[in-house]
């Protein structure tokens, strides 16, 4: 399960290094909580997570950041991502197809977010280089992007369900 | 689009073991916190938990050793077993509402360090639950409880520094709803009954996602779930009437505490208390009860402090003087 919430936030995101900031947070406030958790079955104990990692992945969306509080309590490092890693949980997450659909659905939502994410997210620019280009500061840039997969998350979660039943466990 | 299982990530296991190193050192911080509290007895005891409770080694001691059932099975779990001979049933009763025998308690020490309570009714010396309720068929006989550790503190170095406390929710009989001894349960309460109605459900849903991914080792499992929750559902006990459910709030409050009351609704019941049972208390009220009352303990000093609400969030939590009172208990 570790696995597959980790190509769940990286599909949401259409970003590795975002998608692992908020997967290592929502374990390590599933850690942190772990004696409110009521179940017994893996199902529910799937379950549990994943409403923890919704409520992250809402944060990231409606706030543009990725708050660490939980790791920062356990003192926990955020974990390095090599570029085995990388190759491998961009193949998962399906992201070459994901980009390509973002691509095509970027019409619908409003300039500058549109804008954002396309650099960001097709194009595959860094975050100080799409703020340089719009003119705007790192963190308004991230805020762009964000606020625009949320809007196309309705894209994302349609196609996601394709890797969240796949055979990662 | 999707790696497969065998396609591991790195990075999961490098965070995994970040976890366990914070897991070992939350641990040795909390057992090295216990050391400070044993030795110094210098910090407030830690705050709400539960009930009034607590006791030292001292007399912790003197409540094991000559009850000992050793012929009864001890519940197999993470809270380990019971050494012989030690569990004692304690000498405090409360009657039952309805009338027959009393309600009493019974504590015992595990191999895992865990000092437990258990509740159930006594007759003729031995902690029972009776064939009432539809209970054992309503044999209206007095049948033997096993050891089980229904609410456990820890028990480490061989002290007793924690408070034991308990609002459990029982059937007339002396039975817990969720007993292990199955059929002979009689009735079920409300919460229970509704997680038996609802468990194929929820398996048959487990199934199904575990087929969607391929995981043939998590859709075994759900198959005997399933066949476990149908069989649950098929010899589902009735629901029990109001009068036959119970709430038991009961617990050790420290040999300090002199006399400990319930009040519910107006109405009041006291417990006087030994030092030599820690301060052992139970009252039994009617019906499933979320928040039974306000319990209130009085020490020697003439110091009385108060719970409320529910009893595993207190409120308002115990003042100072209070934490004090039942941290400074021999």
């Amino acid at each position: 399960m570790a696995q597959s919430t980790l190509v769940f936030f990286t599909r949401r995101t259409a970003d590795p290094e975002i998608g692992r900031d908020l997967w290592a947070e929502t374990w390590a406030r599933a850690y942190e909580s772990r004696g409110r958790f009521r179940g017994s079955t893996r199902a529910e104990r799937e379950g549990w997570v994943m409403g923890i990692g919704r409520k992250v992945l809402a944060s990231y969306y409606k706030r543009g950041a990725v708050h660490r509080r939980a790791m920062g309590r356990l003192e926990l490092e955020r974990p390095s991502l090599g570029d085995a890693d990388l190759e491998r949980l961009e193949r998962a997450a399906g992201l070459g197809e994901l980009r390509d659909e973002l691509g095509r659905a970027l019409a619908d939502i409003p300039g500058p977010q549109q804008e954002a994410l396309r650099l960001r997210i097709v194009d595959g620019h860094s975050y100080p280089e799409v703020a340089r280009r719009m003119g705007v500061s790192e963190e308004a840039a991230r805020a762009r992007v964000s606020r625009g997969l949320r809007t196309l998350a309705g894209t994302v979660d349609i196609a996601a369900d394709d890797f969240e039943h796949g055979d990662w466990t | 689009m999707s790696a497969g299982a065998h396609d591991e990530l790195r990075i999961v296991d490098a965070y995994w073991a970040q976890l366990r190193a914070v897991d070992a050192r939350l641990l040795r911080r909390a057992q090295a916190r216990t050391r400070r509290r044993q030795l110094g007895r210098t910090l407030a005891f830690a705050l709400l938990a539960l009930l009034l409770a607590a006791a030292a080694a001292v007399a912790a001691k003197a409540l094991f050793g000559d009850d000992a059932p050793r012929s009864f099975p001890s519940q197999d779990s993470t809270l380990g077993s019971v050494r012989p001979g030690e569990a004692r049933l304690l000498s405090v009763r409360r009657p039952d509402p309805d009338g027959g025998p009393p309600w009493g308690l019974r504590v015992s020490r595990t191999d895992r360090k865990q000092i437990c309570l258990q509740i159930g009714r006594v007759v003729d010396g031995r902690l029972v639950a009776m064939g009432v309720a539809g209970a054992f068929g309503n044999d209206g006989r007095a049948h033997a409880l096993p050891i089980e550790q229904l609410s456990c503190t820890s028990d480490v170095a061989g002290t007793l520094p924690a408070r034991i406390g308990m609002a459990e929710p029982i059937t007339r009989s002396g039975l817990i709803p969720s007993s292990r001894l199955g059929a002979n349960i009689g009735c079920v309460g409300p919460v229970e009954r509704r997680a038996i109605v609802l468990g194929p459900g929820s398996a048959r849903e487990y199934i199904r996602r575990a087929r969607a991914r391929g995981d043939a080792a998590a859709v075994a499992e759900g198959t005997r779930q399933l066949a476990s929750a149908e069989r649950r559902l098929r010899s589902l006990p009735p629901a029990c009437a109001k009068a036959d459910l119970r709430t038991v709030i009961a617990g050790i409050a420290g040999s300090n505490v002199v006399s400990v009351t319930l009040t519910d609704n107006g109405v009041e019941q006291r417990v006087t208390t030994k030092r030599s049972e820690d301060g052992a208390y139970v009252f039994v009220v009617l019906g499933h009860r979320a928040d039974p009352g306000t319990l209130t303990a009085r020490f020697r000093d003439g110091l009385t402090c108060s719970l409320g609400g529910s009893y595993l969030r207190p409120s308002p939590p115990p003042s100072p003087a209070c934490r004090r009172a039942f941290a400074r208990q021999p």
